[in-house]
């Protein structure tokens, strides 16, 4: 599991339209990558203010890793976030 | 973008329901569609011809062996039954003479009846090949690594010789799997699979797969198998497709163990039979059609009674038929795979008193050696 920030100027929406490995969806630790965007699927319950607190932004993106081969998910993360720019 | 067999094991079984989002193929429990168009029927009609669950699975196994088109059948003998079917009255194969007791048997009980008739040629040997061809020959049969003496036969060479003569290659790659053997790149035409083991690996289910390298033979194949009929049924078919997804992480560990146990079996100075060690006649071949030597292997302990004791003694692995599973399976070919055959055919193909066949699973390669290192001592 890892969860990284996309900078200003990238667009989330973008990003997630761009992805061709990994499915945007919500839940981890399937055998295929995931990839949720915690303040609109797992934690959209949690009030703004107190997700702000914690760091879960519209920009944080929490990636779950499967089995595929990690260099052919590393050129779609880099392709999907050239081009969410 | 290529993709590495690592993610093509995940795409492939990975398709995404058009209708739910799901991500894994929905069982689409249903033998008949209806049609919206009197004049166009749409892409489903009846399930025997296809179903939208097995296309995804039967779409799978043709991407992982990078044919053209894949079927599905409700066990490994369907398959090559089916695929030996697309011959006629007054054909000839040429077969190893190393195949499956259940090709054996299919080759020589039931093909005759329709004209088929076959050679067991030995095809480490090719000048044997080329000298067995006759005019009625149409296909040789390959097994490789062969069941259960691990003989291999070399792919690209057996398939020039096969197609200057204008044969179809047809080989079984049960013992590798595609993640580590991918005949149709090696020049076969079409691989047959008993999916029961490592595809499916977890001996649950059985199940047969046959890739063709052309739409051409695909027809052919398509043919019998809706003509036929012995399809996969789509529990079994979404059980195939979600156990695909690991055979990577699966074969590679069990393939490991395995060829560290053929060591330590061959350093207690014992018979064996692996294509992983450069001991091994089908070493250098197999290495280069193959990523590693696979995860079975057999040993030859010298006579019935110490394979009874050994049987007997064992703790971990469970003592039956097949292979592939994600438990160490230990079997005796003699009176189990191969029982079709006949003592005279057993003794040509090295299947001797004293050989086990161990298929290894996913536990621990120093407990299984503890195991059958108990399982050798007095
Ligand atoms: C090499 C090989 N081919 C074919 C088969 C037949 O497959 P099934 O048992 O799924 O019918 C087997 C089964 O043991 C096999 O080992």
């Amino acid at each position: 599991m890892i969860s990284f920030y996309l900078s200003d100027g990238y667009d989330t929406d973008k990003f997630l339209q761009g992805l061709k490995l990994f499915s945007f969806a919500e839940s981890l630790g399937g055998a295929e990558s995931l990839i949720t965007i915690p303040s609109i699927q797992t934690h959209h319950d949690m009030s703004q203010q107190r997700r702000n607190e914690l760091g879960i932004t519209d920009n944080l993106v929490r990636v779950s890793v499967g089995l595929e081969d990690k260099d052919d998910l590393l050129d779609d993360l880099k392709q999907v976030i050239k081009g969410a720019k | 973008m290529t993709e590495s067999d690592w993610t093509k094991l995940i795409k492939s079984t990975t398709k995404i329901g058009p209708l739910s989002g799901a991500v894994n193929t929905p069982i689409q429990f249903s033998s008949t569609f209806h049609q919206s168009n009197f004049d166009q029927f749409g892409e489903s009609d009846y399930a025997r011809s296809g179903n939208p669950t097995r296309k995804v699975a039967e779409y799978a196994i043709a991407e992982l062996e990078n044919g053209e088109r894949g079927f599905l059948f409700s066990t490994g003998m369907a398959a090559i039954s089916s695929v030996l079917l697309t011959f006629g009255q007054g054909d000839h194969l040429l077969v190893s003479k190393e195949v499956y007791g259940g090709t054996y048997r299919l080759l020589n009980d039931i093909l005759p009846r329709f004209g088929i008739n076959h050679s067991f040629v030995d095809f480490s040997d090719l000048s044997a090949i080329e000298n067995s061809i006759k005019k009625e020959t149409k296909a040789v049969y390959i097994e490789t690594p062969s069941n259960p003496t691990l003989a291999v036969s070399d792919i690209k060479k057996i398939s020039r010789l096969a197609h200057q003569n204008h044969l179809i290659v047809i080989a079984d790659n049960t013992f590798m799997s595609p993640f580590l053997q991918k005949p149709l790149e090696l020049g076969a035409d079409i691989v047959v699979h008993s999916a029961t083991k490592f595809l499916a690996g977890h001996s649950d289910l059985t199940a047969g797969g046959v890739v063709t390298k052309t739409k051409e033979l695909g027809d052919q194949v398509y043919f019998v198998q809706n003509a036929i009929g012995a399809t996969l049924g789509v529990t079994d078919a979404w059980l195939l497709l979600r156990s695909i997804k690991t055979l990577g992480v699966r074969i590679q560990r069990e393939a490991a163990s395995a060829q560290a146990i053929a060591e330590w079996f061959e350093k207690s100075g014992k018979k064996v039979f692996y294509p992983g060690l450069p001991s091994n006649p089908g070493y250098e071949i197999h290495k280069s059609q193959a990523k590693s030597g696979g995860a079975v292997l057999s040993v030859d302990l010298g006579s019935k009674e110490a394979a009874r004791k050994f049987v007997e003694k064992i703790k971990i692995p469970v003592f039956s038929v097949s292979l592939g599973g994600v438990e160490t399976i230990v079997s005796y070919p003699p009176k189990m795979s191969h029982a079709e055959l006949s003592a005279d055919d057993l003794a040509a193909d090295g299947i001797t008193p004293g050989l086990l066949r161990i298929s290894v699973g996913l536990e621990n390669a120093d407990d299984l050696i503890d195991d059958f290192n108990q399982a050798l001592e007095d």
